[in-house]
């Protein structure tokens, strides 16, 4: 039905994607894992995110590669702020509270982002924005190869964080065992700050860093959310691997699902994967992890 | 504190209730026309250009000296945010054409507002100009509704004329089109001429795609166009959608000639946010800044002039109704909304700002349409959108073949 050639260039386009997948996911489920609130707002951090790097190119010229830098901690800032000033207060409470709580945030996030920067669409020119790779009769542009590797450096670093470093460990500790990890003096409080800090934080960067080839608008946080909320699912909420491997199976289910049954197909075979995974595996492919 | 609070509430409610009663009592020297455009929600970015031109044929009318068989009297704007809502726009005209002694409606660019709007207004009997394409404003039996503007149908006939004419005439012929389109109303209705009316010209449609609006990916879509092997891409969609699929067709080199169904093709953001990977790309419009009209060009540099960009299609419309709606005002010689009906069904305007539509000719059939309007083929030269078709409206030359992207 397809040449060989198209059938690469869909699951090349689909692997491109769901790199972008697994890193929104990644944040939702650092959230998830050690905090145990899933977060609705986590499309509205990808979306300040996106606003802050348009800022910095626009009045300051700053390159999406190196505002990354700095939209990171500024997201992290502005989750652990959420965090302590809202999330914490619901911390103990039922998962509807928290449920409409985010809700709520990702209501406030985004009607206030209409107020400020109005419904118009914003995007930045780089140096790099229309160059493009060809392999073979496969094309690749440069601004989502970049993406694309910003978000496997992005996935190896916060393994390595996670896995290596002591604070990284003391969040996995509290994630599998809250009381004995107060036992090895560990404060779950600050590990909680600093979780959904780094998970805001992975959102903001995500944003960043595709950037040079999208727009941003105040709902732009919708279009990618759904998504990922399946991939984080169907990966095992809180399960680090099981969220990296199902990105790109997302992309390129999405991809091939526009190629071979239509480009109305949206979310078909997205949700059809996920429904699948939650009746074979209800806990996710990997299983419902602690990080 | 609160006790300070609950006054200013009180004087606030206390001035807005003097406000409103001043302006429903009918003085002799005003004609009220309440204007209907969503200013809030999804569809306010154009809802506020077609407002504001609203505003600015209103000062133009009434620095010419207003409605002069009603001694001068000048037009008064009532505006309503419709908010990119169905119910709100059921209720906002409930609420002007209740509290307001109004001689016209005009408003909303968008079909699927106008339809549940005009509802209303005519059960109050006060007639409703629209720029509005759907095919089902004026083809409801309706005796209030007045339609400026084409139908969608048309549009599609619009496309595949254009590209079939340049085809045969400049080379080389065309063969094989490509239609993509959004699955929401809009897009269905103007997919379904262009398929149509590629069927009629005898061109092979290769590909025909519904496609869900606001993707983050156009890659899968454009690989499908790409194995298509279409010299041609009808592609209607709104301005993220359309942006994606333009930047993905370059990248993978996907050479077909674009000729998109208005909407995202045809906004200031579409050039901005392209630049030059905007160029060459056509469009199908209902109106366009440049048409060779008299009245139009300084019309359309005062506004740029205001409002930092060219006027669009809807707003452009929405100036022309409101001289349309002046000259019956005018013929009527009364701010009475039956007359007023009366003189729009003799409305016949060759010259002057209320005939800028296409065809610069507007005179409405029996059930309310402009018979003498019809699409404008535009095309993005130099960053700036002009009118290329047919030869009648046409600013410039069309540039055609449309070269590949590597010669851009």
């Amino acid at each position: 039905m397809f040449d060989i050639t198209t059938l690469t260039q869909a699951i090349v386009s689909g692997i491109l994607m769901g790199a972008i997948y697994s890193l929104v996911s990644l944040g939702l489920t650092i959230i998830f894992g050690v905090v145990r609130i899933v977060n609705f707002a986590h499309g509205e951090f990808l979306m300040i995110g996106m606003y802050a790097t348009y800022f910095l190119w626009a009045r300051a010229r700053i390159d999406p590669l190196i505002a990354i830098l700095i939209t990171g901690p500024l997201l992290f800032l502005i989750g652990a702020g959420i965090y302590k000033s809202l999330l914490r207060r619901v911390a103990a409470a039922s998962d509807f509270s928290k449920i409409f709580l985010t809700v709520g945030i990702s209501l406030v996030l985004q009607n206030i982002a209409l107020l400020i920067f109005t419904a118009n669409y914003w995007s930045v020119k780089t140096s790099y924005e229309k160059m493009v790779l060809s392999l073979w009769g496969i094309s690749i542009s440069y601004p989502r190869l970049i993406g694309f590797l910003g978000a496997v450096i992005l996935s190896f670093l916060i393994s390595l964080f996670l896995f290596r470093t002591d604070l990284g460990k003391a969040m996995r500790a509290v994630a599998q065992n809250r009381e004995v990890a107060m036992l090895m003096g560990i404060n779950p409080d600050r590990v909680y700050i600093i979780a959904v800090g780094l998970g805001s934080a992975v959102a903001g960067m995500t944003g960043t860093i595709i950037m040079p080839y999208f727009y941003v608008f105040p709902l732009v946080g919708v279009d990618f959310i759904v998504m990922c909320f399946a991939v984080a699912i169907t990966g095992g909420l809180g399960n680090i691997k099981g969220t990296l491997l199902c990105g790109p199976i997302f992309g390129i289910a999405e991809s091939l699902g526009i190629l071979f049954i239509g480009a109305d197909s949206g979310m078909i075979v997205t949700f059809l994967i996920l429904i699948l995974v939650l009746i074979f595996r209800p806990s996710g492919l990997l299983g419902e992890g602690r990080l | 504190m609160s006790k300070g609070i609950w006054r200013l509430i009180v004087i606030i409610l206390l001035i807005f209730g003097t406000f409103t009663v001043a302006q429903s009592q009918t003085k002799l020297d005003k004609v009220y026309i309440g204007v209907v455009y969503p200013r809030t929600g999804a569809q306010a970015r154009l809802g506020e250009t077609c407002t504001q031109a609203c505003i600015l044929a209103a000062e133009d009318i009434n620095k010419a000296g207003g409605i002069k068989s009603l001694t001068g009297a000048k037009i008064e704007l009532i505006i309503a945010d419709c908010r990119s809502d169905v119910s709100a726009t059921r209720s906002e005209v409930e609420r002007l054409c209740t509290r307001y002694k109004l001689s016209a409606l005009t408003g909303s660019y968008v079909s699927g507002l106008t339809l549940p709007a005009t509802e209303v207004s005519e059960r109050y009997r006060i007639p409703w100009i629209t720029g509005s394409v759907a095919d089902g404003i004026t083809g409801r039996g309706f005796k209030y509704v007045f339609q400026v503007s084409p139908k969608a149908s048309h549009f599609g006939h619009m496309q595949v004329a254009l590209v079939k004419e340049l085809g045969e005439k400049i080379g080389p012929p065309v063969k094989k089109v490509a239609i993509v389109y959004e699955d929401t109303a809009y897009g269905t209705a103007t997919s379904k001429g262009l398929q149509e009316k590629s069927k009629e010209m005898g061109l092979e449609i290769v590909l025909y795609e519904a496609y869900k609006g606001g993707f983050t990916d156009a890659a899968p879509l454009v690989t499908k166009i790409k194995a298509s092997g279409a010299e041609i891409l009808f592609p209607v969609s709104y301005l993220t959608d359309a942006i994606l699929i333009i930047k993905t067709m370059r990248e993978m080199k996907v050479n077909a000639a674009v000729i998109g169904g208005g909407a995202g093709y045809l906004m200031p953001e579409f050039e901005k946010d392209l630049g030059k990977d905007a160029e060459y790309i056509y469009s199908v419009a209902s109106w366009n800044w440049d048409l060779p009209y008299p009245e139009v060009a300084d019309m359309a540099q005062r506004y740029e002039k205001r409002h930092g960009e060219f006027i669009q299609e809807h707003a452009g419309e929405a100036y022309c109704m409101m001289w349309v709606l002046a000259d019956a005002i005018e013929r009527a010689g009364s701010p009475d909304p039956e007359k007023v009906r009366e003189a729009l069904t003799k409305t016949n305007l060759t010259k002057g700002p209320g005939a800028i539509m296409p065809g610069y000719h507007v005179e409405f059939d029996h059930t309310g349409w402009d018979k003498y309007v019809h699409p404008v083929m535009v095309q993005w030269q130099k960053g700036k959108l002009r009118s290329v078709w047919p030869p009648k409206v046409a600013a410039t030359k069309p540039i055609w073949p449309v070269p590949p992207w590597e010669k851009r």
